[in-house]
């Protein structure tokens, strides 16, 4: 298949970059594409299977038993440079992971584009054909929500 | 690992693009530009490009999970747990064949906007039938949803056998619902005992865990199973 050959390695090291596990992201993608053969759609773009994969990649994330699973044996380097942070922090999978439980599905999406895939805002806007005004309050709320969690944290070890 | 950028990176779907020769003109140039004067982003690049030596792992039907048999944890049970078994079977409430678990659905049921329905679809040896009431080993098995449009809902698919519940899909799939609609993930049933397929609607994913021991109170009435006995 044309479309799983040029683009499944793209799909691959995006998956990879957000779950840290080359297995898992070869799920992920292996199954988009068998769901797009059976619905015999073809004629998609980079950007489309980029959220796709975004979404399918959260969705395992979301699933208890995968989250437990990938938090012990990620493996690191695979998420590649890290080249945009949130206050100075790095978001790794195990923040994610709790960012997931504490904010909504297209808050959290904009997170995977703007902390792990590196878009800018204006990009990320036009990948979910929205305003930028839009992305910015979900920046924002992603900002609290990764504050609370870090003093949290703090209160914690203190 | 980290890396500074000596300005707005370039991000990872725009070097997706740029080594794709998927970007215009004008954006082509721009991340040119950035590129040769950005350590971090050419990094990011180089990565990209070292991937293209690795190989594509082939697109296949993801496997099943193999399902458990009773036989090895019924050795270890004496004469005793096993007719206690039996009476339990005859007193309990309902007649939930021995290890599946009690009160699922059928296959059809009426829904807000419409009906609800699973179809199964058998493949053995080269032959395929619908809606059919028997497996052998090595049948395969596809799911048909039929649910009301323009619901796209999750859909987990869950496969009750010999005391044990086995998810054939990797990740829960969202369904564009309308007739007949294919889940993706072909599946094989190995267990020896009555089999129910079921598929689970929600509007998020539901945990896996939370299905394992049967459907819970409040997403019985958004699933359908149909069953399957071992036998030609």
């Amino acid at each position: 298949m044309e479309l799983y050959r040029r683009y499944a390695p793209a799909l691959l090291r995006k998956g990879q970059r957000l779950l840290q596990s080359r297995q898992d992201a070869e799920d992920v993608v292996q199954a988009l594409f068998l769901d797009l053969l059976s619905r015999g759609e073809t004629r998609v773009d980079l950007a489309y299977l980029y959220r796709a994969v975004t979404n399918r990649c959260l969705n395992h994330l979301r699933d208890r038993s995968n989250r437990a699973r990938l938090l012990a044996l990620h493996d690191e380097a695979l998420r590649g440079p890290v080249r945009t942070r949130c206050d100075d922090r790095a978001i790794g999978l195990e923040l994610l992971t709790r960012l997931v439980e504490h904010l909504d599905e297209e808050t959290t999406e904009v997170l995977v584009y703007r902390f792990f895939d590196d878009l800018g805002q204006e990009e990320i806007a036009e990948l979910l054909g929205v305003g930028r005004k839009w992305v910015l309050v979900r920046l924002e709320r992603i900002r609290q929500a990764v504050a609370a969690l870090t003093r949290e944290e703090s209160e914690v070890r203190s | 690992m980290t890396s500074a950028c000596s300005g707005q990176p370039i991000s990872w779907l725009a070097l997706e693009r740029y080594e794709l020769g998927e970007l215009g003109p004008a954006d082509r140039a721009a991340v040119c530009a950035h590129l040769e004067g950005c350590p971090a982003c050419r990094g990011c690049l180089a990565r990209i490009r070292a991937d293209a030596a690795l190989p594509l792992p082939p697109l296949a039907a993801p496997a099943p999970r193999p399902a458990r048999r009773w036989w090895p944890l019924g050795l270890a049970f004496t004469g005793a747990a096993a007719a206690a078994a039996l009476l339990f079977a005859w007193l309990a409430p309902g007649p939930a064949p021995l290890g599946l678990p009690p009160g699922l659905p059928g296959p059809r049921v009426a829904v807000k906007g419409g009906e609800l329905s699973l179809g199964l679809v058998r493949e053995r040896g080269g032959a395929v039938s619908h809606g059919p009431a028997t497996f052998l080993p090595g049948d395969r098995f596809r799911v048909e949803l039929t649910c009301p449009p323009p619901d796209e809902p999750f859909v987990e698919l869950v496969v009750y056998q010999d005391g044990e519940a086995v998810f054939p899909l990797p990740v829960p799939a969202r369904v564009r619902c309308g007739n007949r609609a294919p889940l993706h993930g072909a599946f094989r049933l190995t267990g020896g005992g009555q089999a129910r397929v079921c598929a689970v609607l929600s509007a998020r994913p539901v945990a896996r865990d939370a299905l394992a021991a049967g459907l819970p109170p409040g997403l019985a009435d958004q699933a359908v199973c149909a069953s399957l006995r071992a036998g030609r």
